[in-house]
């Protein structure tokens, strides 16, 4: 009995073995109790006590040949499943290399005759500008601003797709020296172009350095950005605490965003309005969200036109 | 600076090879330079195979820029054969490609390069990356005595 509590215990998940103990009839037996109880409501177990008559052992059998057969049901269904899952995980991983390897040529092969493009265009400036027509150099500088402007498009679109992918590693970030570094990487984050106050102590998040590198220097040279034309940027940087999470604050003096454009500037490609005249792809805050939510935060906008934007990253506490 | 030891290019684009050219020359190292245009050009120079026998004509760089993009054998296949070369081992190797790839980063270093740059996209940037290579690797940098064999180093030869 004991080989067969064993057997039963290690069956598949789809099988449940229909038993039929047939036992003696009249007074409940020792030995039938202890059967029944060693296999407990675990068992799929009938028990038909003799005497009976021929048509109850008959439909006890064909009850449990029915269930039988289901069970093989389910465990065909449950090989076809597994097997439709393993087949579109490996397609879903041959899409996924399929993009990675689109990504790749793209920074390779559609950059190469850009930077040929910007390259001569230079040459062209530097070594033939004497002598050459007004327009003509006026031209050249406009195929130079032309390629220089694509080519920060696909760096920006690859930069966007590389945060799509791949896993991130969250962990302790010490947002101050993250900051400081920032501002001191942007001449444009730096006077006499623009006053950038940061409010210290910033808190530590947990977070990924690379990513948030990212965020904090888009959203701050966005800051210094967009302002109207006389106006000197002023933008203050600083954390709160708040629950387990810390919020990261970054407010500037800017032309504002009115709130139906709020959600939308998130978006791949979307700017906000009147900012036409400004240099910009409209993948920097595209790639703010995606790398904020791969870390596990959140990221948004408090602005009114006019009155400068704040805006703020959600991220847990470290 | 050691003016006398080749420079070689491992590029396919024969613009870049242009820009180099003129960039090299703008931040005054006047090395002369061999271009190899793929991997497998690369090795047959390095290995002195036909039609790179003449040594006199094709000397053994002092130093190799190597692109990783290149047709018939990558540039971490260059590299990986260069280190397999009891002669080139110690080669400075300065990658020069196009790609920020972490992969590609992590790989040319696993494989022994000495360094890893990014292909600015201006002539300017290229000139000041080239500029801050001649201080370094031309003036600074002390070179192995054995592998290349020769220096491309000032600070070698006093």
């Amino acid at each position: 009995m004991a080989v067969l509590l064993t057997f039963l215990n290690e069956q598949p998940a789809w099988s449940d073995i229909p038993l039929i103990l047939i036992t003696s009839g009249g007074e409940t037996t020792q030995a039938s109790l202890r059967v029944f109880n060693a296999f407990g409501s675990s068992g799929n177990i009938t028990l038909v006590e003799r005497p009976f008559r021929a048509i109850t052992l008959i439909s006890t059998v064909q009850v449990s040949l029915r269930a039988r057969r289901r069970q093989y049901q389910t465990r065909s269904l449950m090989e076809t499943l597994e097997q439709r899952v393993t087949e579109r995980t490996q397609k879903l991983e041959e899409t996924i290399s399929e993009l990675e390897a689109f990504s790749y040529s793209v920074s390779h092969d559609l950059r190469a005759p850009l930077r040929a493009m910007q390259g001569y265009s230079h040459v062209l400036i530097e070594d033939f500008s004497e002598g050459m027509d007004e327009k003509a150099r006026e031209y050249i500088r406009r195929i130079l601003t032309a390629s220089e402007r694509l080519d920060r498009l696909i760096q920006d679109v690859l930069t966007y797709s590389r945060f799509t992918r791949g896993d991130i590693e969250v962990s302790r970030v010490s947002l101050e020296p993250l900051v400081y570094d920032i501002v001191q990487q942007y001449p444009a984050l730096q006077a006499p172009r623009a006053e950038v106050e940061i409010r210290t102590p910033l808190l530590p998040v947990a977070g990924h350095t690379g990513s948030l590198t990212q965020c904090i220097s888009n959203l701050l040279t966005n800051a210094v950005k967009f302002v109207s034309p006389g106006t000197s940027p002023h933008v203050s940087i600083w954390t709160e605490s708040i629950d387990s999470d810390v919020l990261i604050y970054i407010h500037d003096n800017g032309i504002g965003i009115p709130p139906a454009h709020q959600k939308r500037i998130f978006s791949m490609f979307e700017r906000g309005p009147h900012t036409a005249g400004y240099e910009g792809t409209g993948i920097g805050l595209a790639i703010v969200k995606k790398a904020v939510e791969r870390m596990g935060g959140s990221v948004g906008v408090q602005s009114e036109p006019g009155a400068g934007s704040k805006f703020w990253i959600q991220l847990a506490a470290a | 600076m050691n003016q006398n030891h080749a420079i070689l290019l491992i590029e396919d684009n024969e613009d870049d090879v242009f820009f180099m050219r003129r960039a090299l020359k703008a931040a005054g190292i006047e090395n002369p330079l061999s271009v190899a245009r793929d991997g497998q050009e690369a090795i047959d120079y390095l290995e002195g195979n036909h039609p790179f026998a003449d040594r006199t004509k094709f000397q053994i760089p002092c130093l190799a820029f190597l692109d990783l993009k290149l047709p018939h054998l990558s540039g971490h296949q260059v590299l990986e054969w260069l280190r397999s070369q009891e002669h080139l081992r110690e080669l400075v190797v300065l990658v020069l490609t196009t790609s920020r790839e972490r992969r590609d980063i992590d790989e040319a270093y696993r494989k022994g390069a000495n360094a890893y740059l990014v292909k600015p996209s201006s002539p300017p940037e290229l000139l000041q990356m080239m500029i801050s290579v001649k201080n370094f690797w031309l003036k600074y940098n002390n070179y192995p005595s054995n592998g290349a064999e020769v220096s491309c180093s000032a600070a070698d030869i006093q």
